[in-house]
Formats: C-alpha cells, sequence, structure tokens
C-alpha cells in the first residue's frame, strides 16, 4: 500500500500544484491568451507523444494528465509538471482571454506582477522538495508573497485586499508554526527531516512519545493549510478583486496547500502507525464540522462558498486517512469543479448587484436566474444533492467512514455534511423562494464575458453527476491496483 | 518514563509550551497586531524546540548541525513574517486608525459593500 498510495498521491498532485505557473499569464497581455492556448496545445500534444513512445504500455491519457506518473524517492518526475503545466496554461489562458485581464490595471503592476512569480515558484519548490521542513518552509515562502501581492494592491477594494492580507498572513504562519514545531518533535524523535527516511524512521521506531506529539501537531498544522486558504484566501482574494486573476489565485492558493497537505499526509499513512491514521481521520472529521458550521451561519456568500469548500476539503483528507486514495482524488475533482461554480456564481451576482451580503440578496434569482443557477449548482454538487458531482462521491465516502475503525470520524462527517446541506439549502432558499426580492434593480449589466464558464462548470456539476457511476470508481481502483 | 528522560525532554517540552501560547494568542487575540505577537512567540519556540531536538544516539547528540541549521532558518523565518505583519500592521492603522481589530474590518466591508 505505501509505496502506492505515495505514488499516486504525488502524482495526482503535481499537475494540480503547477496551479501556480499560471501566475505566469498574468504578466503577459491577455490578447495574447489564443496564441497561449495554440503553443500550450502544442506542448501537451508534443509531451504526451514523446511519452507515448518512450512508454508505450503507458496509458496515455493518465500519462498526458500526469496524474498517474512514476515518481521516484519522494519526488517527482518533471514530465509530470510539464504536462501538468501545459494544462493548466491551456486552462488559464483561455480563462484570463475571456475575463479581459486588462481591465485590471492594478494587477498587472510590475511589483505584483514578480511577487506572483515569486509565489509560483516557491510553491513549484516546496512541492518538489525533499525534504518535509523545506516543504513548509517553501510553503510559507508562497504564502508571504501572496499577502505582499494583497496588501499592494491598489483600488476601489485596497481597503478589503489589506484586510484580507492580514488574515491570511496570520492563519497560514500559525498553519507554518505549528507544523516547524511539530517537525522538531519528530526530529527529535527520528533524527531525519526528508520525508522518505523520516516516514521509515516512523515506521520503524513505534511507542516513541515525541514521535506522537510532534505527528499530530505537524497534522493539525498541515490540516489547517488545506483548509485556511480556501476559507481565508477565498474570503481575501475573492473581495479583493472579484475578476478572473483572483479566482485564479484563490484556486492555485487552495491547491498548493491541498497537495503540500496530501504529500505530508502521504508520509504519515506511509509509516503506517495506527496513532496517526486514527488522528488524520479525527482532525479531518473536526475541520469539515467546523468549516459546516461556519457555512451555516455565514452571513455573506463568500464567506459561505470558502467554507462550504474548506468542509469538502476536510472530506478528501479523511478519505486519505481512510486508505481510500480513488475517493479522495473524486472528492478533490467534485470540490475544484464545485468551487468553480460557487465562486463564479458569487462573483457574478456580486458584480451584478454590488453586494455579496446574503441578507441583501433575498429573491434576487427571479432578478437574476443565470447566475443563481451557476451559484446554487455549485453549492448543491459541494453539499452532495443527488443527480450532481458531489453525490456519489458523498455516499461513498460516508459508507466508507461507516466502515472504518474510527466511528468519531465518520460521526463528525455526517455532522459536516448536514451543516452542507443546511448551508446550500438556507441558500437556495434565500435566492430563489424568498418572497420578494429586497433589492430593487441590478445595478450593472449581465457579465457575459464571464458567464459561460460559470455556466459550463454549472453543467459540468450536473454532467458528471449523471454520468459517474460506482462502477467508474471501482475501475479506477482497479486501475491504480494494476500499476503497482 | 525515567527521570532522565524527563530531564531530556524538558526543554523541548517548555519550548513547545512557548510556541503553543503563541499559538492561541494568534489565534485568539482581536487585534492584528496583537496576534502578531503570538506569531512571534510561536516562530521563537519552533526555533527553540529545533535547537534542542539533539538527536539521541550511541555517542550522544554531541553535534546536531542540521537541527541548528533548521533552527536558524525557522528564526530567519520568523523575522520576515513579522517584518511583513508590520508593514501590513502599518498600512492597516493608516487605513481603519487602529491596529485591524474584527469589528473595523467588518465595518468596512459593510461600507465596501
Amino acid at each position: 500500500m505505501s509505496d502506492g498510495l505515495a505514488l499516486n498521491l504525488g502524482g495526482a498532485a503535481a499537475p494540480f500544484g503547477l496551479l501556480g505557473l499560471a501566475g505566469l499569464l498574468f504578466l503577459l497581455p491577455s490578447r495574447r491568451g489564443a496564441g497561449l492556448i495554440v503553443l500550450a496545445a502544442l506542448a501537451v500534444v508534443a509531451w504526451a507523444l514523446t511519452m507515448r513512445l518512450a512508454a508505450p504500455e503507458a496509458a496515455p491519457v493518465f500519462t498526458a494528465l500526469g496524474g498517474w506518473s512514476e515518481s521516484v524517492g519522494g519526488g517527482f518526475r518533471l514530465d509530470a509538471y510539464a504536462a501538468g503545466a501545459g494544462l493548466i496554461l491551456c486552462l488559464s489562458a483561455g480563462f484570463s482571454a475571456m475575463a479581459g485581464l486588462e481591465e485590471r490595471l492594478d494587477w498587472q503592476s510590475a511589483p505584483v506582477a514578480a511577487l506572483r512569480l515569486a509565489w509560483a515558484g516557491a510553491g513549484l519548490a516546496a512541492l518538489s522538495s525533499v525534504s518535509v521542513f523545506s516543504l513548509v518552509g517553501w510553503l510559507l515562502v508562497a504564502d508571504l508573497a501572496l499577502v505582499a501581492a494583497l496588501a499592494l494592491q491598489s483600488g476601489d477594494r485596497a481597503a478589503l485586499a489589506l484586510a484580507g492580507a492580514g488574515q491570511l498572513l496570520v492563519w497560514r504562519c500559525m498553519a507554518a508554526g505549528l507544523s516547524f514545531l511539530g517537525l522538531a518533535f519528530l526530529y527529535a524523535a527520528a533524527g531525519r527531516l526528508d520525508a522518505v527516511a523520516l516516514s521509515a524512521a516512523l515506521h520503524a521506531a513505534p511507542g516513541d512519545g515525541r514521535a506522537a506529539v510532534g505527528g499530530v501537531l505537524v497534522l493539525a498544522g498541515v490540516l489547517s493549510l488545506a483548509g485556511a486558504p480556501p476559507l481565508q484566501a477565498g474570503a481575501a482574494a475573492s473581495t479583493a478583486a472579484a475578476r478572473a486573476p483572483a479566482l485564479l489565485l484563490l484556486l492555485g492558493a487552495m491547491v498548493l496547500g491541498l497537495a503540500a497537505a496530501g504529500r505530508v499526509l502521504a508520509l504519515f499513512l506511509d509509516a503506517d502507525r495506527e496513532e496517526f491514521v486514527l488522528a488524520i481521520a479525527l482532525l479531518s472529521g473536526l475541520g469539515a464540522l467546523w468549516a459546516g458550521g461556519r457555512a451555516v451561519f455565514a452571513s455573506s456568500l463568500s464567506g459561505m462558498a470558502a467554507a462550504l469548500v474548506a468542509a469538502q476539503l476536510f472530506g478528501a483528507v479523511l478519505g486519505l486517512a481512510l486508505r481510500e486514495p480513488v475517493l479522495a482524488i473524486a472528492q478533490a475533482l467534485a470540490v475544484l469543479v464545485g468551487g468553480l461554480a460557487v465562486w463564479l456564481g458569487v462573483d457574478l451576482l456580486r458584480r451584478r448587484f454590488g453586494t455579496a451580503q446574503l441578507d441583501a440578496l433575498h429573491g434576487v434569482g427571479r432578478l437574476a436566474p443565470l447566475e443563481t443557477i451557476v451559484l446554487v449548482a455549485g453549492a448543491l454538487s459541494l453539499a452532495g444533492a443527488p443527480f450532481l458531482f458531489g453525490f456519489l462521491v458523498h455516499f461513498e465516502l460516508l459508507g466508507a467512514a461507516a466502515a472504518s475503525r474510527s466511528p468519531g470520524a465518520a460521526v463528525l462527517l455526517v455532522l459536516a455534511e448536514l451543516g452542507c446541506v443546511l448551508a446550500a439549502l438556507r441558500l437556495t432558499l434565500v435566492l430563489c423562494v424568498s418572497p420578494s426580492p429586497r433589492t430593487d434593480a441590478p445595478k450593472a449589466p449581465l457579465a457575459w464575458a464571464t458567464l459561460p464558464l460559470g455556466l459550463l462548470a454549472a453543467l459540468a456539476c450536473l454532467v458528471f453527476g449523471l454520468v459517474l457511476r460506482p462502477d467508474a470508481l471501482a475501475g479506477v481502483a482497479i486501475a491504480l491496483e494494476l500499476r503497482r | 518514563m525515567s527521570s532522565a528522560a524527563f530531564w531530556t525532554n524538558l526543554p523541548l517540552a517548555l519550548a513547545a509550551l512557548l510556541a503553543m501560547a503563541g499559538a492561541v494568542q494568534a489565534g485568539c487575540a482581536g487585534r492584528f497586531g496583537h496576534r502578531l505577537f503570538g506569531l512571534a512567540a510561536l516562530f521563537l519556540g519552533g526555533a527553540a524546540a529545533f535547537a534542542l531536538a539533539g538527536r539521541p544516539g550511541p555517542g550522544g547528540p554531541a553535534s546536531d548541525p542540521a537541527g541548528q541549521a533548521a533552527a536558524i532558518v525557522v528564526l530567519l523565518l520568523g523575522l520576515a513574517v513579522l517584518a511583513l505583519g508590520a508593514a501590513v500592521a502599518i498600512r492597516l492603522r493608516e487605513r481603519f486608525g487602529g491596529l485591524g481589530d474584527t469589528a473595523a474590518l467588518a465595518a468596512a466591508e459593510a461600507d465596501q459593500a
């Protein structure tokens, strides 16, 4: 199990972590977006052909995705990065061309662009570092670059960006500091800090109290890293500049934190010690419950969206703890698709009505049906409503949790899911069923540039929900076993 | 735990206590400036823990360059966090007239919305 899980986690994390490279795109004028799409598509095709020639036995689709490439000694193969980079460049080039980056001149300023570049580089270094210590260190550097970029924002939303920078600094630094403290304990117990040797040393030295304390501290810090990006960067970046660059940055921060957390969690799962597995399960269950509670009582759309995504990310982590990597990856994909729909929906409604406060948006579903459909479809998919993307994954995840040896985590997960369902229902009722709109009329015209992407994300939630069947997940699990 | 093991681990535990107190302060304080103090304690405790986490081995923890290097890196990162935090705090003060307490930030968000 240990090698396979680490390899698959690593391979799956690589392309997502490369979302950081999307930051590079912000350095380029958006009118070159179409050219970039062609170039990046050519790069992906060339890479896939090369891999096909070099490893004819490998399935071309999976290798082209970079998801199931082999990794060696805890590091990942460069070709997986190249493939992931090509794909992400394609997506983000299309995204930026569609949304018209040139309208946001403050995001194009040289210091901010340099900081985004630093963020991308540090994120890449974090994901590819062999030592756990340097992984956390680079992640902190990436966060500091993000904080500085937010703090340097100018324009009408600069105050919110500054407040978001403060929140982001506190929460991410707390997570990194706790991880450092836990790593010091692990170092005292095992004498190593590089991922593979540390995992082996933990496996070989059971019963050391320092290892247990350090492990729980690192896990708490790493799970905070997984949960903090959507809660903090999400609220900060999406309110700071409710535009495509902010959404990309938000997705990048979310995925970077999750990928880094996945790498460290794989290390503990590979150590194969029962107390670590239980700690991961219980901590992720607690995190999901906390985020679900925040989603129910959120006062703004962006806060609710961030809490919903965070709760589902903790669900993905729980899937890892339950040794169900297929479910964890499927859940992460469901969160990405649903999260994109939710954030685009929030963005669309905020631009249309000038506010994201839930109280001010009663009954706006009748005034802005398309935007509301995007938001509600994403929220219901995240909450696991039937016939949507999240449903099957939730169903399987709850079953796996109920059958596991940590019933406490299963109970916490059920409570968190209940919170998410209540939050999504509250959102639907407020936006669609509320008797009379409190807002008189939309303050801005429909955003035709961003709307297609939002509708596409909502459609993806529905299509994946209808297409995905339990036997598809079983097929992926069998493919995973075969590749081991 | 034997008496020797207890005294060996006591400095580490004290460093952890400092760091955990800092984490609680950073998480719970109402003002941004007060949270920065918590972050400083957290990183200081982390660096101290690395410096004190000498490796047990056959010859004892005579020299531990990796642990000391890690302690220095944590300290430097902590300084970077404080410097950036101070810059954010100064800008918050310019804009909100305080060190960014949560009520002021919420009011600013409502105004902005």
